[in-house]
């Protein structure tokens, strides 16, 4: 019987420290797409709620309880961040879909993450129009990538099939960040 | 360039994809004859003025968006979700 091991999305190419920033892998439970039918969002609400003690955030907003988050995924569209064993059945209610295997979540933190994520993301990262609670779904490094703020950072996700293309790019603006500020 | 995404706010040209004039939002009816469907799928206005259009928020939240822009200045008069933007206007 073959003994198969689970690889996570960016192992073999994170972490990486350059200056002050660093670029780390985040490896959540799982990733869920739930589209509320038209008029079920209440109820698809309340199933959340109960199951995970998690609400729908509003437009370009994150709604979290301990580790269980919901992200803004775009209009009526959003992405619960939780383990799927808690999930309950709100198929009649929602299209939902385990997306756990498309994104790779990427955490880029430090003094200057915002001057590296800025070189490669056309929004305005500045912390008084862009901080915890938001989210946006953008492009970083002209691809498709969810942007969310962090204590200390930023978390990015991309699609799993770009991470190479996005960790190259990633790097190459922290190491850019890192010579100008010595 | 930037379009004021009703979703996300203003958000740079680079995250949209153009798809032309709102007009194909008012498909005639399938009886209305070929010289209406040759008008629906030919025929475009080219003012030196507002023009009304189709944005994609592709990078985006991926919602259709319907754009007034000046076609002489690039300046955006204004923008509204596809779905909410009254149909048969011309």
């Amino acid at each position: 019987m073959l003994d198969l091991v689970a690889k996570s999305p960016l192992s073999g190419l994170l972490s990486l420290t350059q200056g002050s920033v660093a670029l780390t892998e985040a490896t959540p439970a799982s990733i869920i797409s739930i589209v509320p039918f038209k008029g079920r969002a209440a109820e698809a609400e309340a199933a959340l709620q109960s199951a995970y003690g998690v609400g729908l955030p509003p437009l370009g907003g994150v709604s979290q309880v301990a580790q269980n988050r919901v992200l803004w995924f775009g209009d009526g569209q959003y992405l619960l961040i939780a383990d799927r064993a808690e999930m309950p059945k709100i198929t009649e209610i929602a299209a939902v879909t385990d997306q756990s295997d498309a994104w790779a979540v990427m955490h880029l933190e430090g003094r200057d993450a915002a001057a590296v994520l800025a070189r490669l993301c056309p929004i305005d990262l500045r912390p008084e129009y862009f901080s915890k609670g938001q989210t946006a779904r953008t492009e970083v490094a002209h691809m498709p990538a969810i942007v969310t703020p962090t204590v200390n950072g930023f978390e990015i996700m991309v699609m799993q099939s770009l991470v190479k293309t996005a960790v190259k790019s990633l790097h190459s603006a922290m190491k850019s960040v890192a010579v100008q500020k010595m | 360039m930037r379009i004021n995404c009703p979703n996300c706010g203003d958000r740079d040209v680079r995250e949209f994809h153009y798809r032309g004039s709102a007009k194909l939002l008012n498909r005639p009816a399938p009886d209305a004859g070929e010289a209406a469907f040759v008008d629906y799928v030919y025929l475009r206005e080219n003012p030196a003025g507002l023009n009304r259009e189709l944005w994609f928020h592709e990078m985006g939240c991926r919602s259709w968006i319907v754009a007034q822009r000046n076609m002489s200045t690039h300046e955006f008069a204004g923008t509204e979700l596809a779905r909410n933007a009254k149909r048969g206007a011309k």
